[in-house]
């Protein structure tokens, strides 16, 4: 206590807006964001009877099939980081949920949350997940998991944070270095370093050099469900007209082109 | 009101209630169950400690991707691309998989657990049999090129009949095809896709589990790409998500394809002027392949006419990791087509790869055969090594060459389908816990070399290959350690290539002192390209005609398997990739069929409904998907998991090798 | 309860009659346990299952990520709305003075208690990590309407405690302990307050379990605008509750007389309810169209969605709309208001019925058929079914709400007018037929 007083306050961090733009031209739906994904964040395997119902993906690759010309597009799907109105965090009854001012990222504390779920049903992209079943791996397997990420107990709700304790590790670095500010490209998502195709470019949308910036005010891309108002903080962009015309939809009827695969 | 002691009592314990809620005792205990909540035993804990980074490359399959894998006290808990590299969603979860919950902590005898110490003595003793009594001694290898496999032979060639067969790597089925249309030996042609306009894959799925995922996957989204993608296959598959034109031909439509679009090339765009052609080629009519195939001719004509105008192009068939090789007649027909379209020995097309320099062998090794040309029930002992291809071979393959009585000793990390036929199991290293040597990648028109370091102790009670063979029978002086190191020095010695460190590819050196610790540190040799192919000469058969496979009264479907690398096969998938396939639509999960829609609605099946699927060889239980991008009429059967093997099984393997079809029959379970 | 033989056999072996209130006859003890012993058994296997899902988890019931919310939410929003029967007669007996509503006032505070502690049992299974449930209380969450629900449930369960505590007090037995009977006068003294503070919550929370749908900008199914912070839904679901809550009560009072075999309140307090609920309904009714209106052409096109494009998936068509708003809505509401005048008591029956079958149907569109629809293009349409994990739960909770209803009915006087209707009926039909006509 006495050391920690001795340390200067470090001058206030420059205020961030993470985000990412996703090209949909560019994903191949080859799931290696989603493995890359589950392996950081230390997301169990889950027992044989879990399925897309009930299995824990922070993220998750939609196969997005048009029926009469067989075309196909992977959407990558994953907690949108809504910053206007952020519909999970105005519903959660004991503050579980919580936007940090700082990054803009939506942060859940699993070891606050009731499991009340009711943030997963205000939450339109379905990009929150409740764990059904206790966290269980294989003996000895726990020796390999993520040293920087807590297990979640069972019934709790989690969600992609966009790796928080990778921007911790990164804020140590760059701290220890003796820099208050993060250089762009040092702190990326796992999904955003698996993609085998780069698909998925990361950084600051409050800084208006920067690559994610650029992209997401160029006319191809776009949000889901823009209009409900929520400000999400993932883009994507392609030059397909008919998923771009999905965009334009608020949802889907039946009677449509558009299923899933 | 005076007080009696009633109400004094009362008092007391009123008071002492209230007064309770202004003392610590009543929050702290709030506090403790909150923090019970978090901290439940049976919760596992994270490890903690100094966090490193090694360079490697992943030891799951024959690709050999560069991977950076962070560790915590030694230990692995994630891993990532190096750069310019691509893992596959296996490679990303691959470090678990010593884990997995079949992993083998003892031998087996006939699937029962037995002391490895007896286990091994049983096994010798079997092999020692076979040595006096001039049985058949056979070593199957799924990744030949290996010294371990040059290991194997030495073993081979202390036994008066002996076979070394292999199981070759699909990728290359048209490249076998093309070498021996051109009298090349086994596994000396490459593909130089990096210099091509036009890539027409037949059934080959390129854009998901073809060779080194990221190969292809970097050629198909660079930026402004000149490469175009084509492809015909039935199945509506990543690939063909992914490809700019798919052509959806009709269930074993393949041969007809390639037969039409040869005619066509010759009889339209003048393809072959300089070589002698059997007159039968530009006989097919090319009507007749849009019939069989189901695509309309000016479909067909227009992939002719770009196949003849962007050149250079390349036709790539097979490969499939589940579905098996093609035909070889339809392979046979792919390296006509190659060849016709100017693709043998030229930039962009099928060109040499020259062999890695190897150490002198020893004389009267045995020579390589393939699983498919060893003789039928020729087989007394069978070894299995341990090592994956990745795909899944219809067991039947194995069977059909075993003698009656014959004894299987597998070398296998896990209980899969394979060791459920084994006299014997012997519990080796899994993945990443012995060093594994990486050849060159299929289908890659370069020779490359990489170690895989362990990233784990060998775990008690497991044993290594080479000391399986030692124990029956190889002579102690003749090492892996050696022939490894022997090799090293043969490239340091002809000085090709450069050697690439993982960490930094861009940095790479020519050969030089020193190859053996710089491949064992993280780093990967690869051999210098040739500065101009030379040209393959090739005489052109005629083709036979291939009978297409068809539907019957009672199986009025036409099922083929589907599935992932590593899916199924000699080694289960890493737990989280087998969540990936459960969880996600991305691969086919285990268990399940994919048909249209139309096709399930006609059969009164439901989306997620439950359902039988049967062929002429038997049935299995699974479970309806429907999906639009399916042809009518057509099933798409994963081979996924545990059941994966039991479920290939239902495919009837051809002649020549290949299970890609089946009729078959979906009914309500 | 189960008193039905007591008129049709001789006299059978009451045991426990030092219990039985005075003036009343019930049935022998043999029977009553009889008629308890599948409610206990049911009560074994909802706790059985209940506890399944506490000690391995919430992967036993058939909810998934999608439905998050399954059976249990739906029908805790429905019983909750029942009982709110329990709250509405406090409200009219003890602030508006309608006297006629003490015949039923301790049954409905009974009933409001019961669903009110079902739901919350339940609710402590349906949750993750019921352990946390506190955190409510310690973290709030101002924002949020499950926390002011958190809020008002609780403090409303403790009300209705209270108020059930004085009809356990005065019990032939209980009310020997003079201190006993001392704290019932007390407490009797404070009812009136207690009313008014449950009136409140009770307001509050019946419109706050709106507001939980209401708020969902990211559900247009569910979002609606409003007034201030709350959507229409907030005062939708009061309106709906209290027109409910009546019809509820003249449902079981009627229940009970069927099973008890005595009559227990006068014809004339079913008139009454009948036509509290009646009018309420059809003010209801008659909201629930504008809301409709505005929320299709309005709410839910601003967010992007077309109108009837929710109503475009089987099962959930537009019929559910219809069958809500006058299958359910309109028609009962005619039927109460035209039967409270004149007419059978089967068609007030009836009309309490369809009003409370509507409010199920209208709690059964805003959990699952929320959930059901999909927000994002191209996803698709799901559909859930309960398990029997979550069904047998449940039917715990309707066991012990039978049991607890059946102990307070033998040995508590839930209907004051019962004795008097005893006398009645003893003297001969016709005198009756004078004193239910005579209001």
């Amino acid at each position: 206590m006495a050391a920690q007083a001795k340390i200067p306050t470090p001058p206030p961090q420059k205020q961030r807006r993470y985000g990412m733009v996703i090209d949909l031209d560019r994903c191949t739906g080859c799931g290696a964001c989603m493995t890359a994904c589950a392996v950081e964040n230390n997301v169990p395997s889950g027992p044989p009877e879990a399925d897309e119902r009930k299995g824990i993906n922070l993220m998750r690759v939609f196969t997005v099939r048009e029926r009469n010309s067989r075309r196909t597009a992977f959407i990558p799907i994953l907690c949108m980081q809504c910053g206007d109105r952020t519909p999970c965090e105005t519903v959660c009854p004991q503050q579980a949920v919580e936007v940090d001012p700082l990054t803009g990222i939506v942060e859940q504390m699993p070891q606050r949350c009731l499991g009340c779920r009711y943030c997963m049903a205000a939450c339109p992209y379905q990009a929150r997940t409740f764990n059904w079943w206790d966290p269980a791996w294989p003996a000895g397997m726990e020796t390999t998991l993520n040293p920087g990420v807590a297990p979640r107990m069972r019934g709790v709700v989690e969600k992609c944070d966009l790796c928080h304790s990778r921007l911790h590790a990164a804020e140590d670095r760059a701290a220890a270095e003796g820099r208050r500010d993060l250089n762009p490209g040092e702190y990326v998502p796992a999904c955003v370093e698996a993609c085998p195709t780069q698909a998925i470019v990361f950084g600051d949308l409050a800084d208006k050099a920067s690559e994610v910036s650029r992209l997401a005010a160029q006319p191809e891309s776009f949000r889901w469900l823009e209009r409900l108002g929520t400000g999400p903080k993932v883009y994507y962009r392609t030059r397909r007209r008919w998923v771009r015309d999905l965009a334009r939809q608020g949802g889907a009827a039946p009677n449509q082109e558009v299923t899933r695969g | 009101m005076s007080a009696t002691r009633r109400d004094l009592l009362l008092m007391t314990a009123a008071g002492a209630g209230v007064g309770m809620v202004f003392t610590p005792v009543p929050w702290k205990l709030l506090d403790d169950v909150s923090i019970w909540t978090q901290n439940w035993s049976w919760l596992p804990k994270h490890p903690r400690g100094e966090i490193t980074i090694t360079h490697t490359v992943c030891p799951l399959c024959p690709a050999g991707c560069g991977m950076k894998v962070r560790r915590v006290n030694e230990a692995p808990f994630a891993v990532s691309s190096t750069p310019g590299g691509a893992l596959c969603a296996r490679g990303f979860a691959g470090h678990q998989l010593p884990f997995h919950q079949s992993r083998l902590r003892t031998a087996l005898h006939r699937g029962k657990a037995a002391p490895l110490a007896e286990a091994l003595e049983d096994a010798a003793a079997a092999v020692e049999r076979a040595r006096r009594s001039g049985a058949v001694v056979a070593v199957l290898d799924q990744r030949p090129g290996r010294m371990v496999s040059v290991l194997y032979r030495q073993f081979l060639a202390g036994f008066p009949r002996a076979q070394y067969v292999t199981l070759p790597a699909p990728e290359e089925g048209t490249l076998r095809a093309v070498a021996e249309l051109t009298g090349r030996p086994p596994r000396s042609l490459g593909y130089d896709f990096e210099r091509s306009r036009t890539i027409f894959s037949v059934g080959a799925p390129l854009l998901d589990h073809w060779g080194a995922p990221g190969r292809l996957l970097r050629l198909w989204g660079a930026p402004e790409r000149k490469i175009r993608f084509w492809h015909a296959a039935s199945g509506n598959s990543r690939t063909a998500a992914l490809s700019d034109r798919w052509m959806a031909i009709r269930p074993d439509s393949e041969h007809a394809l390639v037969r039409g679009l040869i005619s066509i090339l010759i009889r339209e765009h003048g393809a072959g002027a300089g070589l002698a052609l059997p007159a039968s080629l530009s006989a097919f009519p090319p009507e007749e392949a849009a019939a069989r195939t189901g695509v309309p001719l000016a479909q067909i004509q227009e992939l002719a006419r770009e196949l003849a105008t962007a050149r250079p192009a390349v036709a790539v068939g097979g490969g499939d990791p589940v579905a098996g090789p093609l035909p070889a007649a339809t392979e046979q027909a792919l390296s006509v087509l190659n060849a016709l379209l100017g693709a043998l020995g030229t930039p962009g097309g099928i060109v040499e790869r020259r062999p890695v320099p190897q150490p002198t062998l020893p004389p009267g090794l045995p020579a390589e055969t393939t699983l498919a040309r060893a003789p039928a029930r020729s087989i007394d002992v069978l070894i299995v090594d341990s090592a994956s291809s990745g795909c899944a071979w219809p067991l039947e393959l194995i069977q059909d060459k075993l003698a009656p009585d014959a004894v299987t000793i597998h070398l296998s990390a896990f209980r899969t389908a394979w060791t459920a036929q084994a006299t014997w199991t012997l519990p080796v290293p899994a993945p990443f816990e012995a060093w594994e040597e990486i050849p060159e990648t299929p289908g890659s028109r370069l020779a490359s070399w990489s170690l895989a370091k362990p990233l784990f102790p060998m775990p008690e009670g497991a044993i290594s290959p080479e000391a399986v063979l030692h124990r029956f029978g190889l002579p102690e002086d003749q090492t892996l350690d050696a022939l490894l190191q022997a090799k090293a020095a043969a490239i340091e010695k002809a000085g090709r290539g450069v050697v690439r460190p993982l960490a930094e590819p861009d940095e790479s050196s020519p050969v030089g002192e020193g190859l053996w610790d710089q491949l064992t540190e993280g780093a990967v040799w690869v051999d210098d390209p040739e500065p101009a192919p030379r040209p393959l000469r090739a005489a052109i058969p005629d083709l036979p005609d291939l009978p297409q496979v068809a539907s019957t009264a009672q199986f009025p479907l036409l099922a083929t398997p589907a599935g992932s690398r590593g899916g199924a096969g000699s080694m289960p998938s890493p737990p989280l990739a087998s969540k990936l396939t459960r969880e996600s639509h991305l691969e086919p999960a285990a268990g399940e069929v994919r048909v249209h829609p139309r096709t399930a609605e006609s059969l009164g099946l439901k989306h997620r409904g439950r359902a039988v699927l049967a062929t002429p060889k038997g049935e299995t239980a699974v479970v309806v998907r429907t999906d639009p991008g399916m042809a009518d009429g057509f099933v798409e059967v994963a081979i996924e998991g545990d059941r994966g093997a039991e479920t290939l099984a239902l495919f009837p393997v051809s002649r020549d090798g290949a299970w890609r079809w089946s009729p078959a029959q979906l009914r309500r379970a | 309860m189960a008193d039905m033989a007591v008129s049709r056999f001789p006299e059978p072996a009451v045991l426990d009659k030092g219990w039985i209130p005075r003036g009343v006859s019930r049935c022998s003890t043999a029977q009553f346990l009889g008629w308890l012993s599948p409610w206990v058994a049911l009560l074994l296997l909802g706790l059985y299952a209940g506890w399944m899902c506490l000690r391995d988890g919430l992967y036993h019931t058939n909810m998934d990520h999608r439905f998050v919310f399954g059976l249990w939410i739906f029908l805790d929003l429905a019983i909750i709305a029942l009982g709110a029967g329990a709250f509405f007669s406090g409200f009219l007996f003890y602030i508006l003075r309608w006297h006629e509503m003490g015949a039923v006032i301790r049954s409905a505070v009974v009933l409001g208690f019961l669903c009110y502690s079902g739901a919350v049992v339940v609710l402590m299974v349906d949750v993750g990590q019921p352990l946390r449930a506190w955190f409510t209380f310690w973290h709030p969450n101002t924002h949020s309407m499950l926390a002011e629900v958190t809020f008002c449930i609780t403090c409303y369960l403790i009300v209705l405690s209270i108020e059930y505590l004085p009809l356990v007090l005065k019990n032939r037995k209980l009310s020997q302990i003079p201190s006993f009977l001392v704290f019932e006068f007390q407490l009797h003294k404070v009812m009136p307050v207690l009313a008014g503070v449950g009136t409140f919550l009770s307001f509050f929370h019946q419109g706050s379990l709106g507001g939980l749908f209401g708020v969902m900008y990211g559900r247009p199914f569910a979002y609606r605008e409003g007034f201030g912070i709350w959507p229409a839904t907030f005062f939708l679901f009061i309106l709906s509750a209290i027109a409910a809550g009546p019809a509820f009560l003249m449902l079981t009072t009627w229940l009970t007389e069927k099973i008890s075999g005595h009559r227990l309140v006068r014809g004339s307090v079913y008139r009454l309810m009948a036509r509290t609920s009646g009018v309420l309904l059809t003010a209801y009714v008659f909201f629930k169209c504008v809301d409709t209106v505005i929320w299709l052409n309005s709410t839910s096109q601003q967010a992007g969605f077309r109108p009837w494009e929710f109503y475009a998936w089987a099962p959930f068509g537009s019929w559910v709309l219809f069958l809500e708003i006058v299958v359910l809505g309109l028609l009962p509401a005619l039927i109460l208001l035209r039967a409270s005048e004149e007419g059978p008591r089967r068609w007030l029956l009836c009309g309490a019925a369809l009003a409370c079958a509507g409010i199920v149907v209208n709690r059964l569109v805003f959990t699952i058929q929320t959930l059901a629809l999909p927000t994002l293009p191209f996803d698709e349409f799901r559909t859930y079914l309960p398990n029997w994990v979550e069904v047998a739960t449940f039917l715990g909770v309707v066991a012990y709400a039978v049991i607890v209803y059946s102990l307070s009915f033998r040995y508590l006087t839930l209907f004051p007018q019962e004795k008097e209707l005893a006398r009645a009926t003893a003297r001969g039909p016709q005198q009756e037929e004078i004193h239910v006509s005579g209001r």
